[in-house]
Order: structure tokens, then C-alpha cells, then sequence
């Protein structure tokens, strides 16, 4: 009976870069090593995994990208203040007349930080009980629906100058709790409604036929299903959660002086932006290329993870 | 066909009431939709029951409580002997090894982001005994070929392949744990014509192999005749006639069965001209609120006073052969030789 429909087995989307049938893998695939296997192939993951790991190193060890200590007083001159770009100062000078660069350098650590952290307590609280409110239905949606309809009455950035000022100091991790506390709700709204969608079909209600448990419906037919408009709404946020810090700082609530992020270098240059714009054009650069590469990342890792792109 | 043995599917007084509420905070029952009110029927091994019905008449409601994926309001379902309907957690699992399901839609049905070999390997992990670790990649390699598809496809994903393969697919999800009941849920009719005579053959062919039962819901008359020993005709939630597949479309007895029949195409014009069409008026009464008595009686030719006062049961009338649920059933050819 097979041979009446050979023609039909040849893959449909053969001529849409897939890849070829005798190249792949022996072994047993699964959609993970399938996506990996073809994220690795794919320019604008390897692009952005390249980026984010140089981000990372000047996050971790920014004295391998510049001998210039900023936290150091000595190293600012308020004779150069302002000062454009020079063999001295890559990026030019601040008000203060300290060099931008190894600033932007420094900075990359608490920015990043805050970036990463707040996205990922965001997306795993708001995912795991979008997940679970999502499957269960019932009561528990019922509550936790509540629950975030009070977050999404509270204006953020009040309800993070409240929270902000119950701690009294800002840190990077009182920072990320405040900007975490706020944007959970939306995670959970997006993936419940992703899980309400895939819980109805058909696959699911086989698995069920089958007898298959509580948690194996979950991880293995409904999360990797719904996963990927969360992925796309955390690497998009990652970009908001820094600049959200800035504003912050700028409020005075968030991090301070003497520490540096691209935030406080933003808010610092911006009253004097027209006299000298470098002070706040290069961390803004870095923030937007962070930014970027986490969304081009995010991009590169849903399309991998839905067969029908690949 | 196999060989009939003893009932292996004992189904009594199945009712399913699906509740109609109102209001948010406090909930208010208004009502129930009687999708399945009272059906009675037994499977033997090896055998083949149709059921027919138009749609809304409960056959997809049947087969999900058929599965234990509806909790029936009353009645049982054993499965050789063993009750299906209140079984839970451990038991049920057990129970489930001895009945799967095909799906109606193959392109909903599989997960589209497992491949083959994951769908139809799944049986096996969540039923870890029936197969060692290591025998699992094997024996799903058997089910593919057994259902007709390239053992070598087993890394590809369900977009990549046809409906037709698809369905295979599900089949062999269905086939893995070697159930003796298999519940076909309007297997072919999200189907290519072409491809429909393939899969009902490959089904047919596969009972002979394992020596399956199925339970086969269609709303195609002429699929249900070439696939099933006996057949069942439901209509708004009840089985009104219950027969050999010979009985049911040579000597149909009640009216909608032959009502249902002289609906179907014939493809010699001759017999066209010659036969008679019997056009029911109106559309089915909500299941919401069923008709008092016989719930055909609204659209029946033959209603009298008696039907709306007492209903009809589903036994075998004087001068019929097989069970019918109507007060005045009687022998009607209606489908020309």
C-alpha cells in the first residue's frame, strides 16, 4: 500500500531551506537536538550568541576590555569634561569628565544583570503559573487570574517606587525584585492563554487516552507548544527591564552613584545631551545591541523550536 | 471478518448529561444537554460495530466515554469485565492497555512537535513494562511498517507527511500498547476519497492481524457497511436499531434508519429512478430538550399518539429479525439491489 504514496512522502517543505533528509543525524532525534542541531546552522543565532558572549565577558571581566579603573576618582579630570572622542577617551568624556568607555565597560555588569535576572524570574514565575493555571482551570485560575488583574491596576512605575522605597536602598537585586514583582502578571496572562489553546487539542486528549500523567501532558505536549510567544515576550522585555532600571535612577529610587550601569550613564547625559552626546549615545548603543541581540536570539530560538520552520 | 467470541465491551445504560449553567459567582444549573441517554450495546472479540447518526447525535460523546475521557453521568462500561467508567488513577492506566482510540482530524492529533518515532514511542514510556528500554526503538520501527510507512521516517515531523500517513501514524499510536478494542472516531472523514478506501482497508487488515474489536463511529453509511459486523443507528443521544450489518441495510425497521438509507447516492441511474427517497422535514430537537416519548417523532411519518407518551425501548419487535426502537417497526427495503 505504501508505494501508491511515495510521492507524497518526500518532505513538503523540502525547497524551504530545509535541510536534507540523508545529513541528519543517525540517532534518535527530539525536537531539542533537532533545534540545536539546526540553531548551530543558523547565522543569526550564531550572530547573536557571539554578541551576548562578548557582552558577558565585559560584564564579568571588564578589566580585560580596559585598563581604566572608573571607579576610581582619580581617573576623572573636570578640566576634560564633555570632550568628544580622542586616543585617550574612545568614547569622549562625561560632565565629570570621566571616560566614557571604560564606564560603558563597568556598566555592562549591573545592566546585564538586572536585564537577565528580571527576565528569567519573570518568565519562569509567570510561565510555571501560566502553565499550571492554564491546565488546572478551575479555582486556582479563578485566584491567580485575581491576583494579577491587582498588578496590572497598579501603574509601574509607582508601584516600583513603592517597593523601592519599603527596601530603602537600591541594589541591583532590589532593583530586579521591583521590575520582577511588576512584570510577572503579563507573562502569566500570555502563557495562560497559550496553554488554554493547546490544552484543546486533540494530541492532548490522545495523550490522556493513552494514560499519560499530569506533568508529562504538561511539559512534553503543552509547554513546547506554547513556549514560543513567551520567549519572544521575555527577549523583548530583557531591553525594557534595563532601560525601566534607568528610569528608575533617574527617579533616584533605583541604583546610584558611585555605581555605573548604562541607565544611570543615560540619565546623568541627558541634560546636557546636546552640548555632548557621546556620554549618552554609547551606552544607549550598548543597551540597543543588547537588546538586539537577546531579541534576535529569542527569534532564532522559537523558529527552532517549531518544526514547520525549520 | 474474525471470528466472533465472547463479549470483550459490555456497555449498559450509558447516560452523559453535560450541564448547562448560568451566572460567574454563583452557578446555577438551568439545564443539561443529554448528549448520550441510555445506550446499551456489547462488542465481541474480533468484532466490528458501526455507529451512525447525524452529527450532534452523541456518537463523538460515546467514544470519549468509551475511553474514560467522560466521566458518564450513569450507567458501565466494562472492559472484559473490569469497569471502565469509575476506574481511576492505577486501574485506569491498566484498563486503557486493552482500548485506544484513532482520531477523527490527523492534522490535530498528533503533536507537531514530536517526531514519529516520539508519537508513536509514547505508549511505551508511559507504559514503561510493556516494553525493555532498549526494544522500544524496534518495536516502533514495527508499527510503522506495520501501518504501511517508512521505518526510516521515524526522525520526521507530522508536517511532513500526508493526511492519509498521518492517520497511519495515529493507527500505530493506537496499535502500540496491543489493545483488543480499538475506538475509531470518524477515522476517515477529514480524509481524501482516495486515501479513505486505504485506510479502511489498512484497519481491516489490521483487525485480521491482531484479531481487534473496533468501535467505529462515521457518518459515512457506505464506509460503516464495508467495515462493520453489526451497526448501530443513534439518534439525539439514543440507539434506535441494533443489528448485523445485513439486517440494518437490507431490512431496516425504523423509520429514521430508513430514512438515513434511502439518503445514500446510488451510483446506477436505473436504481435511482426506480427507488424511493423518504425526505425527513425540520432539523433534530435540541438535546437540550428532547421530545417526550420517542425523540424521532417530531420528524416521523409514522407518529402517532403513542409516541409521544411512552418511549420506544431498543428490543427485537414481532416480524423483525433485530432490535428496533420504535413502537410500530416494520421491514422496509429501501435501498435498491
Amino acid at each position: 500500500m505504501s508505494d501508491t504514496l511515495a510521492p507524497a512522502e518526500r518532505p513538503q517543505n523540502g525547497g524551504v531551506g530545509g535541510h536534507p533528509g540523508a545529513s541528519r543525524p543517525p540517532k534518535a532525534a527530539s525536537l531539542w537536538s533537532d533545534a540545536w542541531y539546526d540553531l548551530r546552522r543558523r547565522p543569526l543565532f550564531v550572530g547573536s550568541a557571539v554578541l551576548i558572549g562578548v557582552l558577558v565577558a565585559m560584564a564579568v571581566f571588564p578589566s580585560l576590555f580596559t585598563s581604566v579603573n572608573p571607579f576610581d576618582a582619580a581617573t576623572c579630570d573636570l578640566a576634560q569634561a564633555r570632550q568628544g572622542m580622542s586616543a585617550a577617551h574612545r568614547f569622549g568624556t562625561d560632565n565629570l569628565g570621566c571616560d566614557v568607555y571604560s564606564r560603558v565597560v563597568y556598566g555592562a555588569r549591573n545592566s546585564l544583570v538586572i536585564g537577565l535576572s528580571t527576565t528569567v524570574v519573570t518568565a519562569l514565575l509567570g510561565g510555571l503559573l501560566g502553565l499550571l493555571a492554564g491546565f488546572r482551570g478551575g479555582a486556582l485560575d479563578t485566584l491567580l487570574s485575581r491576583i494579577t488583574e491587582i498588578f496590572f491596576a497598579i501603574p509601574s512605575i509607582l508601584g516600583a517606587l513603592l517597593i523601592l522605597a519599603i527596601f530603602r536602598t537600591g541594589n541591583v537585586w532590589t532593583v530586579m525584585l521591583a521590575l520582577a514583582v511588576l512584570a510577572w502578571p503579563l507573562t502569566y496572562r500570555i502563557m495562560r492563554a497559550a496553554v488554554i489553546t493547546a490544552k484543546g487539542q486533540d494530541y492532548v486528549l490522545a495523550a490522556r487516552a493513552l494514560g499519560a500523567s499530569a506533568p508529562r501532558i504538561m511539559f512534553r505536549h503543552i509547554l513546547p507548544n506554547a513556549v514560543a510567544s513567551v520567549i519572544v515576550v521575555a527577549t523583548i522585555n530583557l531591553g525594557t527591564f534595563i532601560a525601566a532600571e534607568a528610569g528608575l535612577s533617574f527617579l533616584g529610587v533605583g541604583l546610584r552613584s558611585p555605581d555605573i550601569s548604562w541607565g544611570l550613564m543615560i540619565s546623568d547625559a541627558r541634560e546636557r545631551f546636546l552640548e555632548a552626546p557621546w556620554p549618552l549615545l554609547f551606552p544607549a548603543l550598548f543597551l540597543s545591541l543588547t537588546v538586539l541581540a537577546f531579541i534576535m536570539l529569542g527569534d532564532a530560538v522559537r523558529d527552532a523550536l517549531d518544526p514547520k520552520l525549520r | 471478518m474474525a471470528a466472533m467470541g465472547e463479549p470483550i465491551l459490555e456497555v449498559r445504560d450509558l447516560v452523559k448529561y453535560f450541564p448547562l449553567t448560568r451566572g460567574i459567582v454563583v452557578r446555577k444549573q438551568i439545564g443539561a444537554i443529554r448528549a448520550v441517554d441510555g445506550v446499551s450495546f456489547d462488542l465481541r472479540r474480533g468484532e466490528t460495530l458501526g455507529i451512525v447518526g447525524e452529527s450532534g447525535c452523541g456518537k463523538s460523546t460515546l467514544a470519549k466515554l468509551l475511553m474514560a475521557l467522560e466521566r458518564p453521568t450513569s450507567g458501565s462500561v466494562r472492559i472484559n469485565g473490569r469497569e471502565v467508567a469509575r476506574a481511576r488513577g492505577g486501574e485506569l492506566k491498566r484498563v486503557r492497555r486493552n482500548i485506544q482510540m484513532v482520531m477523527q482530524d490527523p492534522y490535530t492529533s498528533l503533536n507537531p512537535r514530536m517526531t514519529v518515532g516520539d508519537i508513536v514511542g509514547e505508549p511505551f514510556e508511559i507504559h514503561r513494562d510493556v516494553a525493555p528500554k532498549g526494544d522500544r526503538r524496534r518495536r516502533v520501527r514495527e508499527l510503522l511498517e506495520v501501518v504501511g510507512l517508512d521505518p526510516d521516517h521515524v526522525n520526521r515531523y507530522p508536517h511532513q507527511f500526508s493526511g492519509g500517513q498521518r492517520q497511519r501514524i495515529g493507527i500505530a499510536r493506537g496499535l502500540a500498547l496491543r489493545p483488543e478494542i480499538i475506538v475509531c472516531d470518524e477515522p476517515v472523514s477529514a480524509l481524501d476519497v482516495s486515501i479513505q478506501a486505504q485506510v479502511v482497508n489498512l484497519l481491516a487488515r489490521l483487525q485480521d492481524e491482531f484479531g481487534l474489536a473496533y468501535v467505529f463511529i462515521a457518518h459515512d453509511l457506505s464506509v460503516v457497511r464495508h467495515i462493520s459486523d453489526r451497526v448501530g443507528v443513534m439518534y439525539l443521544g439514543k440507539m434506535v436499531e441494533l443489528g448485523k450489518e445485513t439486517e440494518i441495510y437490507d431490512r431496516p425497521t425504523h423509520p429514521y434508519t430508513q430514512a438515513l438509507l434511502s439518503a445514500v447516492p446510488v451510483p446506477n441511474p436505473e436504481g435511482r429512478e426506480r427507488r424511493e427517497r423518504i425526505i425527513l422535514h425540520g432539523d433534530p430537537p435540541s438535546p437540550a430538550d428532547p421530545p417526550s416519548g420517542c425523540r424521532f417523532r417530531t420528524r416521523c411519518w409514522k407518529a402517532a399518539e403513542i409516541c409521544a407518551v411512552e418511549e420506544p425501548p431498543l428490543r427485537i419487535r414481532p416480524g423483525t429479525g433485530h432490535a428496533s426502537a420504535c413502537h410500530f417497526a416494520e421491514t422496509r427495503d429501501v435501498t435498491p439491489a
